[in-house]
C-alpha cells in the first residue's frame, strides 16, 4: 500500500522542492540536449500514445535518466574511470610504491631505468599511470565512506528535527546553523590539526564524512516538515504505523530523489574536499595516496615537471564532471516539468 | 522595515556571541598553548608549567576563561600571540590584506553570474548557452589550487614570456618593500596589479556555480506569467527583461552569495597559499595552526565568524527590499 502512495506523492515533492535540492550542489543544473528532430518525429509517437503500456512513476524516472545524453555520458565516463582504476592495475601490473632510483622525474612515454613509463614518473621514481590508478581506488574509498557516515548522520539529524520537531528541531537546527557560521574548510582544518597521526585516506574519510552533514540535515528536514503533513501521513498514523515505520518506509521514500542528488552532489564535493585539505597539509601525507595528494604533489612540480600537474588534474576534472552530469541527470529525472527529456 | 531589521540585527547578535562560544570551545580542545614550552630540552620543570598555567589563567574553567576572552575580543583586544605581540594589530592587517581578494572576487563572480546568467537563460539552448554551460561545468569540477597553480604557472608565465616582461605578478600580495619607498600611487597600482591574477582564480571558480543558480532562477522568471502579462501591455522586451525579470531573479543570488561568503573564505586561503599572499590564510596556518598560538585561531575564528554573520544579515535585509512581502510577513 506504501508503494502505491510513494509513487503518486514523488513527482510533485520533487517539484517543489526543487530550490530546496539546488541549494547544495552549487546549483548547477544540466541543460538537457534537444530533442533532434529524428526522435521527436510526429507519426510514430502519436501512434504509440494510445496503444502505451501505463508505466509506473519510477519506471519514467529511471527512463527519464537513460535518455539523458549528458548523464548518460555522465555513467559512462564514470564507469570506465572506475574500471580504469580498479580493473587497470591487473593489466598494468606495476606497483606505484616501487621506487627507481635509474628514472627520477621522466617524462611521459620514456623508457628509462628498464622500464617504460607511459605517462611519466614523479621525483623518486614511482610511475605515474600507476599512481593514478591507485589514486581512484583510494579517493573511491574516501567518497564511499565519508557519503556513508555524513549520509547516516545528516539523514538521523534531519529526521528527528523535521519530523519530531519541537525544542529539538530548535535545538538542533540552530546548532547546524552555528558549526556553519565558521568558514568548513577551517573547521575541518582545526580538526584534522589534532590527529597528525591520521594523515591517510581513511582518516580524511572519516572527517569529511563527520562535518558532511550539515547541508543534508536542512534539506531533509525542510522535505520531512511538508511531507509529514500529507494525507498518507496521516493515513498511516490512523493504521497504527509507528514513527520508524512512517519515517522508512513513507517519509524517506518520498524524499528519495532529493537525497539521491545530495548524495552525488557530496560525492563530489567530497573528492574536491579532500584535494583541498591535502593542499593545505592537512589531508592525506605522503605515506599514502589519494588523487588529492597526487595533485598537490604536481602543484608543486608545475613549472619543472609539467606532466605531474596535467596527467592528475585532467582525471580528477573528469571524474567530478562525470558525477556531476549524472546528479544533474537525475535531478532532471525526478522533476515531471522536464519536459525536453523524454520519459 | 526599521523592525525588521532592528529583530535581525539583535538575532544576528546572539548569533554571533553563541558562535563565539563554539569558537571558544573548539580551541580549547584543539590546541595546547603551553605546547612550545613542552619542546624544550632540557624539560622544563613542572613548577614552570603550573606557574605559566597560573599566569595565564589556564586554571580557571572554562567559562570564566570564556567570559575573559570574550571580554577582551569585544573591545578589540584578541590577546598576544606566543611572542607577546597583539593579535588585533597583526590580524587587522592581514584581514586587509585578504579583504581586497574576497571583495575583488566576490564582485567578478557576482557581475559574471548576472550576466552570464542572464545571457543563458534568454539564448536558452542556444550556442551561447551551451558554451557558458560547459564552461561553467568544466570550472566548478577544478580543485581551487589546480586551477590557481595553472593560472599562475602557466597563463601568467606564458604572457610573461610573451610580452617579454613581467605583466602578471605571480608571487605575493604587493613588491616586497614598496611600502617603505613608494608613493600612495604606486603602492595602490602595485597592489592592483598582484591582485589580478589571485582575483581572477577565486572569482572564476566562484562565479562557475552562481551563474548556474542565476540562469535557473532567471528561467523560472522568464516563464512566469506576470511575465507574458507585461509583454501584453506593450512594454519593450528590453525593460521587461531588467526591470520586471532581472529584479525577481536576483533574490534567490543573493542567498547564494551569502551563504557562500564561508566557501570564498576557505577558497581564498587556498588561492592565498598558490599565489604566496600574506594573508589571513597563512596567518592562520603558519601562525596559528603550526605554532600552537590559541589566541591568533580564536580571533581569526571569530573574525570570519563576524563576517559571515554580517553577510547573512546583509542577505536579509536586502531579501526585504527586494521582495516586500518577506518584510511584511
Amino acid at each position: 500500500m506504501s508503494t502505491t502512495e510513494d509513487r503518486v506523492a514523488t513527482p510533485g515533492e520533487a517539484a517543489r522542492n526543487e530550490t530546496a535540492a539546488v541549494q547544495p550542489g552549487a546549483g548547477v543544473r544540466t541543460a538537457p540536449p534537444p530533442t533532434d528532430g529524428k526522435e521527436a518525429g510526429v507519426g510514430p509517437t502519436i501512434d504509440r500514445e494510445f496503444t502505451v503500456e501505463a508505466r509506473s512513476q519510477r519506471q519514467q524516472i529511471i527512463s527519464r535518466f537513460f535518455h539523458n545524453k549528458l548523464a548518460m555520458t555522465g555513467l559512462v565516463g564514470f564507469f570506465i574511470l572506475l574500471l580504469f582504476g580498479f580493473l587497470g592495475p591487473l593489466v598494468y601490473k606495476i606497483n606505484y610504491i616501487t621506487l627507481n632510483a635509474g628514472a627520477q622525474s621522466v617524462g611521459p612515454g620514456t623508457n628509462q631505468g628498464g622500464r617504460f613509463y607511459p605517462l611519466g614518473s614523479d621525483a623518486i621514481g614511482r610511475d605515474l599511470l600507476a599512481g593514478l590508478m591507485l589514486g581512484i581506488q583510494r579517493s573511491a574509498l574516501v567518497v564511499i565512506i565519508a557519503v556513508v557516515i555524513s549520509l547516516s548522520l545528516g539523514l538521523l539529524v534531519g529526521a528527528l528535527a523535521g519530523y519530531f520537531g519541537g525544542w529539538l528541531d530548535n535545538v538542533l537546527m540552530r546548532l547546524v546553523d552555528l558549526i556553519l557560521t565558521i568558514p568548513l574548510l577551517v573547521v575541518l582544518v582545526i580538526v584534522a590539526s589534532n590527529f597528525e597521526n591520521a594523515k591517510t585516506a581513511i582518516g580524511v574519510a572519516l572527517l569529511l564524512g563527520l562535518f558532511g552533514w550539515l547541508d543534508l540535515s536542512r534539506i531533509v528536514r525542510s522535505q520531512f516538515l511538508s511531507l509529514k503533513e500529507r494525507e498518507f501521513v496521516e493515513a498511516a498514523h490512523a493504521l497504527g504505523a509507528s514513527n520508524w515505520r512512517i519515517i522508512t518506509r513513507h517519509l524517506i521514500p518520498n524524499s528519495l530523489g532529493t537525497i539521491i542528488v545530495w548524495t552525488t552532489l557530496a560525492a563530489a564535493a567530497a573528492i574536491l574536499a579532500e584535494a583541498t585539505l591535502t593542499f593545505l597539509g592537512f589531508g592525506v601525507g605522503p605515506e599514502d595516496t589519494s588523487l588529492g595528494r597526487l595533485i598537490s604533489d604536481g602543484v608543486q612540480a608545475a613549472s619543472t615537471r609539467p606532466w605531474l600537474f596535467y596527467f592528475p588534474g585532467l582525471l580528477f576534472l573528469l571524474i567530478v564532471l562525470a558525477i556531476n552530469l549524472i546528479g544533474d541527470g537525475i535531478r532532471d529525472a525526478f522533476d515531471p516539468s522536464n519536459k525536453r527529456v523524454r520519459a | 522595515m526599521l523592525f525588521f531589521t532592528i529583530r535581525r540585527v539583535l538575532g544576528s547578535i546572539v548569533v554571533l556571541i553563541a558562535s563565539s562560544f563554539l569558537v571558544f570551545l573548539m580551541t580549547a580542545f584543539s590546541f595546547d598553548p603551553l605546547a612550545q614550552y613542552r619542546q624544550r630540552q632540557p624539560p622544563p620543570p613542572p613548577e614552570f608549567f603550573e606557574s605559566l598555567r597560573e599566569r595565564l589563567g589556564l586554571n580557571e574553567p572554562l567559562l570564566v576563561r570564556y567570559l575573559s576572552w570574550l571580554k577582551g575580543a569585544v573591545t578589540g583586544d584578541f590577546g598576544v600571540n606566543v611572542n607577546n605581540i597583539p593579535v588585533a594589530d597583526q590580524l587587522f592587517g592581514r584581514l586587509l590584506v585578504t579583504g581586497r581578494l574576497v571583495i575583488a572576487a566576490m564582485l567578478l563572480a557576482i557581475l559574471l553570474a548576472i550576466v552570464v546568467g542572464v545571457v543563458s537563460a534568454v539564448r536558452q539552448y542556444k550556442a551561447t548557452d551551451y558554451v557558458f554551460t560547459v564552461f561553467a561545468y568544466i570550472l566548478i569540477a577544478l580543485p581551487t589550487f589546480w586551477f590557481a597553480a595553472l593560472l599562475k604557472e602557466f597563463v601568467a608565465i606564458g604572457i610573461n614570456n610573451l610580452a617579454g616582461e613581467k605583466v602578471l605578478f605571480t608571487l605575493g600580495d604587493e613588491t616586497p618593500g614598496i611600502s617603505s619607498y613608494g608613493t600612495t600611487s604606486m603602492i595602490f597600482w602595485d597592489r592592483v596589479g598582484h591582485l589580478v591574477l589571485p582575483t581572477l582564480s577565486l572569482g572564476l571558480l566562484t562565479f562557475a556555480a552562481w551563474s548556474r543558480f542565476q540562469r535557473a532562477s532567471m528561467l523560472d522568471v522568464l516563464s512566469a506569467d506576470y511575465m507574458r502579462l507585461a509583454r501584453a501591455k506593450g512594454l519593450p522586451w528590453r525593460r521587461v527583461i531588467f526591470k520586471h525579470g532581472l529584479r525577481n531573479a536576483l533574490i534567490p543570488l543573493t542567498t547564494v552569495v551569502a551563504i557562500g561568503l564561508g566557501a570564498i573564505f576557505g577558497g581564498a586561503i587556498v588561492t592565498e597559499q598558490v599565489f604566496v599572499w600574506h594573508g589571513m590564510g597563512e596567518y592562520l596556518i603558519q601562525d596559528g595552526i603550526a605554532k600552537n598560538d590559541i589566541n591568533v585561531v580564536l580571533g581569526w575564528l571569530l573574525v570570519a565568524a563576524f563576517f559571515v554573520v554580517l553577510f547573512n544579515l546583509i542577505a536579509d535585509l536586502l531579501y526585504a527590499v527586494l521582495d516586500p512581502r518577506i518584510r511584511l510577513s
